[in-house]
C-alpha cells in the first residue's frame, strides 16, 4: 500500500514541476513583451499628446467638447477590447464586467447597444450569451499596429457619418504601471466639429490652410484613430502585465506545492521503509522462534 | 528652426532644419525660418526636410502641420522614410494615402 501512495505522490510532483516550467516560461515571455509594448505605448502617447495639444491650442480649452446627451433612442456601438488568450488573471473578467455594466446602463435608457469585439475572449463571452457581435477582430491584441486601428475604426466612422450609429464608445484596460491596470470606457465620437471651428476662428493667432473648419475636420478623424490605437496599445500592454503577474503567482504556487508534496513523499518513503523493516524483523523472529 | 515629425508608431525625425517642403490642399509649400504661425492640412505625398546641407525625404499619408514660432511639428498617420528624392516620396506617399483612407 505504502509504495502505491509514494508512486502517486511522485507522479504529482512530476506533473506540478512540468506545469511550473510552463508558467515560468510564460512569465518570461510576457515580461519581455511588456518592454516592447511599453515603448510603443510611449511613442503613441507622444503623437496623441501633440495632436491633443494642437486641438487644445486651437480651441483654447483643455478638453475636446463632446455632444450633449440627446433624448430618445440612440444606437450605441461598444468596442470591447480583450485578449485572444486566457491565463492572464482577472484581465478579461474585469473588462467584460465593465462592458456588461455599460451595456445595461445604456439599455435602461432605451438605447440600442451593438457590440464590436476585439479579441477571442470578448467574442466568446457575448456569443455564449446569444449576443452576436457586429464585428469581431482577432489576432491583433498581441502586437497591435496602426493599420489595425484603421481597420477597426474606418467602418465605424463611416457608420457614424451615415447615421447608423450615434455614439462610439471604447471599453478597454488602461495601463498605469506594471502593478496597476484599470478597466475603463471612453467615448470616441461624437465631437461637435462646428462648434469647435467657430471657437478656432475667434481664437486668432494662427493662419489656416485651407480653412479652420477643414483643418479641424481633418484633425478629428486622426484624433479618433489615435484614440483607438492608444486604446489597443494600452490593452495589449495591460494584457502582458496581467499575464506576467498571473504566471508569477502560478510559478510561486507551484513551488509551494512541490515543497509540500516532497515532504509528503519523504514521509511515505519513510513509512514504506519502516514497514519493510518491521516485516523483516517479524519474519526473522518467527523463524528463530 | 526645430522640426519634429511624429507618427503613432514612432518618432520619425527631430532636429534642427533649414527648410521643410510639403503639400497642402492649396499647393506646395516650403517653410523657412520665421514663418508665420500656421496650422495646415497636408495632402498625401512627400515631406522633405533640409538639414545639415542634406535632404531627408519621407512619404506621408497626409497629416497636420503646425508652425509655432521656432518649432514645426508634422503629425502623420503613416510615415515612411524614403531613400530617394522628393518626387519618389510623393509617389509612395500617395499610395500610403490610399491605405489610410480607402474610401477616398
Amino acid at each position: 500500500m505504502a509504495s502505491a501512495e509514494l508512486r502517486i505522490i511522485n507522479r504529482r510532483i512530476k506533473s506540478v514541476k512540468s506545469t511550473k516550467k510552463i508558467t515560468r516560461a510564460m512569465e518570461l515571455i510576457a515580461s519581455s513583451r511588456i518592454v516592447k509594448a511599453q515603448q510603443r505605448l510611449s511613442s503613441s502617447n507622444n503623437y496623441t499628446n501633440l495632436l491633443a495639444q494642437i486641438v487644445e491650442e486651437l480651441t483654447g480649452s483643455g478638453e475636446m467638447p463632446t455632444s450633449p446627451v440627446t433624448e430618445g433612442t440612440k444606437r450605441i456601438t461598444l468596442v470591447v477590447i480583450t485578449s485572444d488568450r486566457g491565463l492572464a488573471g482577472a484581465y478579461n473578467t474585469n473588462i467584460l464586467k465593465l462592458a456588461e455594466v455599460r451595456k445595461s446602463e445604456y439599455e435602461k435608457l432605451n438605447n440600442k447597444v451593438e457590440i464590436v469585439t476585439v479579441g477571442k475572449k470578448a467574442n466568446g463571452y457575448f456569443k455564449y450569451r446569444n449576443i452576436e457581435p457586429k464585428q469581431n477582430y482577432e489576432g491583433i491584441t498581441d502586437e497591435p499596429n496602426f493599420e489595425n486601428a484603421l481597420q477597426i475604426m474606418t467602418p465605424l466612422v463611416e457608420e457614424f457619418y451615415e447615421g447608423k450609429t450615434n455614439q462610439i464608445e471604447l471599453v478597454y484596460t488602461e495601463y498605469q504601471s506594471a502593478m496597476t491596470q484599470t478597466a475603463l470606457y471612453k467615448t470616441v465620437l461624437p465631437f461637435e466639429v462646428e462648434q469647435i471651428a467657430k471657437e478656432i476662428e475667434s481664437a486668432g493667432g494662427y493662419t489656416f490652410e485651407p480653412s479652420a473648419s477643414q483643418v479641424l475636420s481633418n484633425i478629428i478623424p486622426k484624433y479618433t484613430n489615435a484614440t483607438i490605437y492608444s486604446a489597443l496599445l494600452n490593452a495589449s500592454t495591460s494584457e502582458h502585465a496581467a499575464r506576467m503577474r498571473a504566471m508569477k503567482a502560478a510559478t510561486e504556487n507551484a513551488e509551494e506545492l512541490i515543497k509540500i508534496l516532497s515532504r509528503k513523499s519523504n514521509q511515505a518513503r519513510q513509512a514504506e521503509i519502516t514497514t519493510e523493516i518491521s516485516e523483516i524483523v517479524g519474519g526473522a523472529e518467527a523463524l528463530a522462534g | 528652426m526645430f522640426v519634429e515629425v511624429v507618427c503613432p508608431e514612432e518618432n520619425c525625425f527631430s532636429g534642427d532644419a533649414t527648410m521643410v517642403i510639403s503639400r497642402t490642399p492649396n499647393g506646395e509649400i516650403g517653410i523657412l525660418d520665421g514663418h508665420e504661425q500656421t496650422v495646415a492640412t497636408l495632402m498625401p505625398g512627400g515631406l522633405t526636410i533640409e538639414h545639415d546641407n542634406t535632404r531627408t525625404s519621407f512619404a506621408i499619408s497626409g497629416g497636420i502641420l503646425q508652425i509655432t514660432g521656432e518649432k514645426v511639428i508634422v503629425l502623420g498617420e503613416l510615415i515612411e522614410k524614403i531613400d530617394g528624392d522628393h518626387e519618389k516620396a510623393i509617389e509612395i506617399g500617395q499610395e500610403l494615402g490610399k491605405k489610410a483612407f480607402p474610401a477616398e
